[in-house]
């Protein structure tokens, strides 16, 4: 099914219907459509296929060979925050932690409405998430596998006034090992290189791993297929070059590699194309309980809810190996020693929020993505205030001392007098403490050619042959996760470019 | 990121000095704490930062250098960063954290957290807290 290394290492050229770029939700998706279809379809991927053996829980090394660079790639802007994005096939849903959920209604309704994406009105959508649900066996965290972490999320979600409750997962057979950002040892997680491209390779789409593409290339002012390098994993090394001659070209690699594509092959509608960029701003909340909590045993995020209080704002539980987790938290030398035994007793509450943010994405000479994200101040009050209520609930359940990794705030805050400084109107987007992994926006959909990128088929504007199928094309922030309307979003898209039906 | 030679190697050896410095401050040695040496931090270092993408690699190097050579002008009077004693250079990355100024909070925050990711892998110090290694069965609730 999926060639070697060694059978693509010195390079190949293909002609086939369609090529699409990036093996990610969007991507794996549109294969799997173009595929079934009939259509000849050639899916290449810059990183390599992982398998569960393949995976460790070392933080340090999973992320240096299956993230885009190293995990260690940083949002500049209002501060500098991480934003990690997998590079392997299957992309981000490799290493996310599953969570499903559909746009919330109010959010679609802003999409269609402000937006002009009037074809989500109807039930095509509906029936692409359904698919997509399906695809990837979503359902509720069970309750054996949440491990205390989850627990004490829900009493703090309880003590906070926040509804609550497990959340659904694509996930089959998890037992809660906790690993879900470093892949799923289990081979439970159900990621897209488990749960679509099998099917795609079934249908006949070749799966060309190892393969980054650099440019698009185009005759007549017409896509006519990509080009690139194949790539090593170990020290990212060329190998051989390849081509893929194609009338159909999508672009499918995620929110910050897409712009960067288009850019770097000479598309860039005046600018538009990564003009615009967004991302979940988040917080955090971490409590030391008085009991064992052993934050690694239980499903990596198994529980949450939305908040009642502000909208677009959700609460989540989460852990994943604490050398990934302690990057902030606790000092140096003595304090850190004497932190240690606190980690057993650990768990966090993160807060996930819709903020009103500005951003772009451009190429860097490099070819890797710069990406900038500025968060106003009174965004930033909304995170720092609900993680005020996060603390003032974690210290009602009981911790001994909670940490928000909010800059100029103590690190242990026992008495609740001591986090008033969350309140401060002075607080900023570099006080915060955040990682950025759910990033979108930055090749719009819209009806408009002067105010998007895409059209609603996902057709470049003006661009005939290049169609866009990943998360850069949401008009604004989808207030939940997003990769199941990434789905949901390319099968529609790619359905269309496919002539299969929508419903 | 090729220099000419002579740069090379003062480049090498000066991205080492600070990385075996911020070790030597970050975790030292300390009654019931498991130091820097114990938890083989300056070899793993050296490995994860050459085990880096090329794109990566380099700037992780710069980091280390930039604390080595840059110190006596963010943190006036004094040597370079390896000359300073331990205390000094744990004092200074710890007021850097929690200072104002963002080139060095970003700096003190980057190489901690570095080290910490480095020194929480090993399975000698993720034995205190009771973490499962590759290879370890986990069950949520056994
Ligand atoms: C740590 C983490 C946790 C998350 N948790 C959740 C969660 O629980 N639930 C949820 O809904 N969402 C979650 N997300 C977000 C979700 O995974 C993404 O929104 C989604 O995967 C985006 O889909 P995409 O197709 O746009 O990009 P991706 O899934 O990132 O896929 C893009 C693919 O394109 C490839 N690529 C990039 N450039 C090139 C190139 N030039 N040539 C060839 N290939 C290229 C990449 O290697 C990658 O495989 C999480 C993300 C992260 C990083
Ligand atoms: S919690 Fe563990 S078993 Fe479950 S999906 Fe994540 S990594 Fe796999």
């Amino acid at each position: 099914m999926t060639p070697t290394f060694d059978e693509v290492k010195g390079g190949y050229a293909l002609d086939a219907d369609v090529v699409v770029v990036g093996s990610g939700a969007g991507g794996a998706v549109a294969a799997a459509n173009f595929a079934k279809a009939g259509l000849r379809t050639v899916l290449i991927e810059a990183g390599p296929p992982v398998t569960p053996d393949e995976m460790t829980r070392d933080g340090k090394t999973f992320l240096s060979k299956y993230y885009w660079e190293g995990g260690l790639r940083m949002l500049v802007g209002s501060g500098a925050y991480p934003t990690m994005s997998g590079r392997c096939l299957g992309g981000s849903t490799v290493v996310n932690s599953a969570i499903t959920f559909r746009l919330p209604d109010w959010v679609r309704k802003e999409w269609i409405e402000d937006s002009g994406l009037s074809h989500l009105e109807g039930p095509a959508l509906d029936a692409a998430y359904d698919r997509m649900f399906e695809a990837v066996s979503a359902a509720p965290t069970p309750l054996d596998v949440m491990g205390r972490k989850n627990e004490v999320c829900r009493d703090v979600l309880d003590a906070a006034g926040v509804p609550n409750k497990p959340l659904p997962r694509a996930v089959k057979g998890c037992i809660g090992a906790g690993d879900c950002l470093t892949g799923c040892r289990q081979g439970a997680k159900q990621s897209v290189d488990r749960s679509i491209l099998p099917q795609a390779a079934a249908d006949g789409a070749q799966i060309m791993p190892w393969s980054h593409a650099e440019r698009i290339l185009f005759e007549d002012g017409r896509a006519v297929g990509v080009e690139g390098r194949v790539v090593r994993t170990e020290g990212r090394v060329q190998t051989g070059r390849f081509t893929v001659r194609a009338p159909k070209v999508v672009v499918a690699a995620g929110a910050l590699h897409t712009p960067v594509l288009l850019q770097r092959s000479g598309v860039t509608l005046r600018g538009r194309v990564g003009g615009t960029f967004a991302a979940h701003v988040a917080g955090l909340a971490l409590g030391v309980m008085p009991e064992p909590v052993q934050p690694w045993r239980g499903a990596t995020q198994g529980w949450g809810g939305f908040s009642p209080h502000v909208r677009g704002l959700k609460f989540e539980a989460l852990w994943g190996p604490t050398a990934l987790m302690a990057a902030e938290w606790g000092g140096v030398g003595p304090s850190l020693y004497r932190m240690m035994p606190d980690i057993e007793h650990a768990a966090m509450v993160v807060l996930v929020y819709r903020a009103r943010t500005k951003g772009s994405v451009r190429a860097k000479r490099n070819g890797m993505p710069d990406p900038r994200l500025w968060i106003p101040a009174p965004e930033v009050a909304v995170v720092t205030r609900e993680a005020h209520r996060l603390t003032e609930a974690f210290l009602k359940v009981g911790a001994r001392y909670v940490f928000t990794g909010v800059k100029g705030l103590p690190d242990r805050i026992e008495r609740i007098d001591q986090a008033q400084g969350l309140l401060s109107p002075h607080l900023r987007g570099r006080h915060l403490t955040m990682t950025a992994n759910h990033v979108f926006c930055s090749c719009p959909m819209g009806p408009d050619p002067d105010r998007s990128v895409v059209g609603l088929d996902g057709r470049v504007h003006g661009v005939p042959g290049v169609w866009i199928a990943d998360a850069s094309v949401f008009p604004s922030p989808s207030a939940v996760n997003p990769q199941m309307t990434v789905m949901a979003m390319a099968d529609m898209i790619s359905r269309q470019a496919a002539d299969l039906p929508l419903v | 990121m090729k220099l000419p030679g002579v740069l090379q190697r003062w480049f090498d050896r000066t991205w080492r000095r600070g990385m075996v410095a911020s070790a030597e401050a970050l975790f030292p040695e300390w009654p019931g704490g498991i130091d820097f040496r114990q938890a083989d931090v300056i070899a793993r270092t050296e490995a994860y930062v050459l085990g880096l993408p090329p794109t990566q690699s380099p700037l992780v190097q710069l980091m280390f250098l930039a604390l080595e050579i840059l110190t006596p002008v963010l943190s006036p009077i004094g040597p370079r960063f390896s000359r300073r004693p331990v205390q000094v250079r744990l004092r200074m990355i710890e007021h850097w954290r929690e200072g104002w100024f963002l080139p060095t909070r970003l700096l003190g925050d980057a190489v901690r957290a570095t080290m910490v990711m480095v020194y929480f892998s090993h399975p000698t110090v993720m034995a205190v807290f009771g973490e499962p290694v590759d290879g370890d069965p986990v069950k949520a609730d056994a």
